[in-house]
């Protein structure tokens, strides 16, 4: 082991923020080995950057430079930021599991709702025994160090045939200002089972802190299955969030990721098609301004015949505003009968913004239909002439268009509720353009 | 009293001259037509008055209610009553047209410091309008023209005439790619909004639409000129004749 | 393409049959204002062949009114081939326009047999199909060239059915 052997000021760093979190992370000693294992992974590694293709257009060394030091344990104040943050962002009738600083908040939970329908457990409850949650198939630098480093998380399983109630909402609240959180969460629905997940992630006060979120999900066969992701982390923060998703048969998995805030940000799904006869609907709306860099990168792996994916992503830039999307198709070589299809487009506001796509199909099976289709381009000024003929001021005439824009994203949303929430969301981002 | 005043009108596209001083007066109440070939302006000229982009003005102005006209932003014009009936409705997919309707009525009547409609009032409204159309409402819940025939795009361009009540129509080839029905249902909505305060300018290739919208004043354009103005009788005697007579004129 | 109003257009056939790997792609950076560029890429994959294009488009802020078109399609002949696209699209600035199609389909079953119904080989019934679907590429060449492409693409699909 050569954790504290360091080759360079950075490395240097680099051990010292795994050395001085070690006594704080949670763990049995048998874990303690798998984490260590896991940071020397990063170490080895190191932040990704533009010569790893994966990340060659989020060069985490170039926009981020260095983790910082794991959060405190928040204090009183940062407990009552925390609760009013939560009745400001908490979906109506959902249950909530509130995360501060990626270390579960009980008093601001609904542990005891949620326990007649799901069961529940935190991730320190869990790595007392059991070590498999640090591990996943696809390993980077940045889901090693959430492996190294995750403090806390939820853990829930939802048993088969088990129809939830309500959606539960898990809200990620930063209240440590110039500090990292680790957070790692398992979500596993059973056979025939109907769930709803929220993920929602703000800060209540906190600035220039770093988020790095992993969860993984598994679905059993014939469950629906609706999981949503919402990050408006503070516009000087860092989110990076790892998706590790696998899909039974006959199952409906409809995923809806929004990024409106974060300086620098990156959702990487990793969603296998693992049973045959299931759908996967996979989309995406990126609202980005001022110089804030968004990455969504989807690998969509269909390992088995028979399975239909939908991807539909939408990018609007403004400002110095940078956005990335990343969708990849897998079709193994059995994968016959695969119908998979993504869309993605970008809206250029500004002379400045960037707009980066890159969208991949990597087949072997012949016998496919898989298809993608890219634009970027700027808001189109005859629908722009129209609406200002018919009275409508120029920012109101690009809201309404902007709003249609994402809307065909957005609309993949099957939950009213939850689609306002989102829409919401999106309007108050349009409030803070003008 | 003159509504709209043209004047020695001079606009140029990409360092091209397409207007070279025109000169119209409508008064109102009256509807005016504009004849002429293709590439004599017409459009050009609706395009100029409602204030779309990539038209160099070098010369002249236009007063509308003796404001200038030029000065405004096209939504401020079409505010003050300006209305334009587009020869090619574009279509907004995701914008549903009951959203949009309401969307540009209540910035219209924000910007005439008016009150905005209360949402029975407005549906109330659009049930109305919508019905003496023969627009059916599960059209209005659709993207603004998605998927419109181009009949019902026209139908919702003189919906939303109707709607907005302006007082200057500028009917932009409004026959263009209707059948006779079509174009007759479209014709009857126009005239159902013929008033002594309301004003028309009917642009038109063709006399037949003039069967349906009878104006009282008809001018031939020519290579960006009025070059001939008479009554209705003007119009048939084109249909005749040709337009050739005045394109050597100009 | 550095220059003002300039231009730029790419079309490709890439064939690989047997084991063969091919990698095949272009880069289109639009440097100077208001220029075009397009791309037509076919990829066919038979046999055990892995066929990848790989391309770049790039709009640098200063080239305002960039326009590209992309196209690649890819056509699979068997079960054992492999098609790959791995499109680079970067627009930076806001009056680039960009579009990217990609679709990947193989020879189906019922058109060929309608073609082999109506007295076609099976080799002819691919031929055929093949040659429908790189159409829009062979278009863009002088006749002669074109007649020659279409020899050589039949000479590379040999023994890749059957």
């Amino acid at each position: 082991m050569n954790v504290a052997v360091a080759k360079t000021g950075k490395g240097r760093a680099v051990s010292d923020l795994f050395t001085s979190a070690e006594g704080r992370l949670p763990g049995s000693p048998g874990i303690t080995a798998v984490r260590r294992e896991a940071f020397e992974t990063y170490e080895r590694l190191g932040l990704p950057h533009r010569r790893i293709e994966e990340w060659k257009y989020t060069d985490l060394r170039a926009l981020v430079g260095e983790v910082l030091p794991l959060a405190a344990a928040p204090d009183a104040a940062a407990l009552k930021r925390a609760a009013d943050a939560v009745k400001a962002h908490a979906i109506d009738g959902a249950h909530k599991l509130v995360l501060v600083d990626s270390v579960l908040a009980a008093d601001l939970s609904d542990v005891k709702a949620l326990a007649s329908e799901a069961g529940f457990k935190t991730l320190r409850e869990t790595l007392e025994k059991d070590a498999d949650l640090l591990k996943t198939a696809t390993v980077d630098a940045v889901i090693a160090l959430n492996a190294a480093m995750a403090t806390d998380g939820v853990v829930l399983s939802i048993a088969d045939g088990v129809q939830l109630s309500a959606p539960i909402q898990i809200i990620h609240i930063a209240t440590a200002a110039s500090a990292s959180a680790f957070s790692r969460s398992q979500v596993a629905v059973g056979k025939g089972a109907r769930a709803t997940i929220v993920e929602t992630f703000v800060a209540a006060g906190a600035s220039a802190y770093q988020v790095n979120d992993a969860v993984i999900v598994s679905v059993g066969d014939n469950a629906d299955v609706a999981h949503i992701r919402l990050m408006d982390d503070a516009p000087d923060a860092v989110n990076v969030t790892s998706h590790f998703v696998t899909i039974g048969a006959n199952v409906k998995y409809n995923f809806f990721n929004m990024t409106t805030g974060a300086a620098v940000s990156r959702l990487q799904g990793f969603i296998t098609l693992a049973g045959e006869g299931s759908e996967l609907s996979a989309n995406g709306v990126n609202l980005l301004q001022k110089t804030e860099h968004g990455d969504t990168t989807l690998v969509v792996d269909h390992a088995v015949p028979n399975c239909v994916s939908r991807e539909v992503f939408r990018a609007v830039i403004d400002d110095r505003a940078h956005s990335v999307f990343q969708g990849r198709i897998i079709v193994r070589p059995d994968a016959q009968k695969t119908d998979g299809k993504m869309m993605t487009r970008a809206l250029l506001l500004s002379d400045e913004a960037e707009a980066d796509n890159k969208p991949e199909l990597e087949i072997f099976a012949d016998d496919v239909s898989c298809g993608h289709g890219a634009t970027a381009g700027a808001l189109d000024d005859s629908l722009l002439f129209y609406l200002k003929a018919r009275g409508l001021p120029e920012k109101q005439a690009q809201a309404l268009l902007i709003q249609a824009f994402v809307g065909e994203a957005i609309e993949q949303i099957a939950d009213d509720n939850l689609r306002e929430h989102v829409i919401g969301i999106a309007e108050r981002w349009l409030e803070r353009r003008s | 009293m003159a509504l709209l005043e043209v004047k020695d009108l001079q606009v140029r596209v990409e360092e091209r001259e397409i207007l070279h001083g025109l000169t119209l007066t409508v008064n109102e109440g009256e509807i005016h037509a504009i004849m002429g070939p293709n590439g004599s302006g017409k459009s050009t000229l609706s395009h100029v008055i409602a204030g779309k982009p990539g038209y160099e003005v070098t010369g002249g102005q236009i007063l509308f209610k003796g404001e200038d006209l030029l000065e405004m932003a096209a939504e401020e014009r079409a505010a003050k009553g300006v209305f334009l009936a587009f020869q090619y409705p574009v279509e907004i997919p995701g914008v549903a047209t009951m959203n949009f309707l309401r969307t540009a009525l209540n910035a219209q009547r924000k910007a005439r410091g008016e009150e905005e409609f209360s949402t029975p009032d407005f549906l109330r409204k659009v049930r109305e309008v919508s019905k003496s159309l023969n627009i059916p409402q599960d059209m209005l819940k659709r993207g603004v023209n998605v998927g419109f025939s181009g009949g019902e795009k026209k139908r919702n361009e003189v919906l939303q005439m109707a709607l907005f009540e302006p007082s200057l129509c500028i009917l932009d080839e409004m026959d263009s790619g209707l059948d006779i029905d079509a174009l007759r249902i479209a014709a009857d909505g126009v005239n159902a909004l013929r008033s002594p305060k309301r004003s028309m300018v009917v642009i038109t290739h063709y006399q037949r639409l003039l069967n349906y919208i009878v104006p009282d004043v008809v001018h031939v354009m020519s290579k960006g000129r009025v070059v001939k103005s008479g009554g209705k009788e003007l119009a048939l005697e084109l249909e005749a004749s040709g337009y050739a007579q005045f394109e050597d004129a100009a | 393409m550095r220059g003002d109003n300039s231009s730029g257009e790419f079309y490709s056939i890439a064939i690989s049959n047997g084991f063969q790997q091919v990698d095949s792609g272009t880069k289109m950076i639009h440097l100077g204002k208001n220029t075009s560029s397009r791309i037509i890429s076919k990829g066919i994959a038979a046999g055990k062949s892995q066929n990848t294009y790989r391309g770049l488009v790039t709009a640098h802020r200063k080239a305002t009114g960039a326009r590209n078109f992309t196209a690649c399609d890819s056509l699979l002949i068997g079960d054992k081939c492999g098609a790959h696209t791995v499109p680079y699209i970067e627009a930076k600035n806001s009056s680039a326009t960009f579009e990217h199609e990609a679709t990947t389909s193989k020879i189906s079953e019922d058109v060929l047999f309608y073609c082999i119904q109506r007295g076609l080989s099976q080799e002819e019934a691919v031929g055929l199909v093949v040659n429908g679907f790189v159409k829009d590429v062979l278009q863009q060449l002088p006749m002669e060239f074109a007649v020659e492409a279409q020899k050589l693409i039949s000479i590379s699909l040999e023994g890749s059915v059957g």
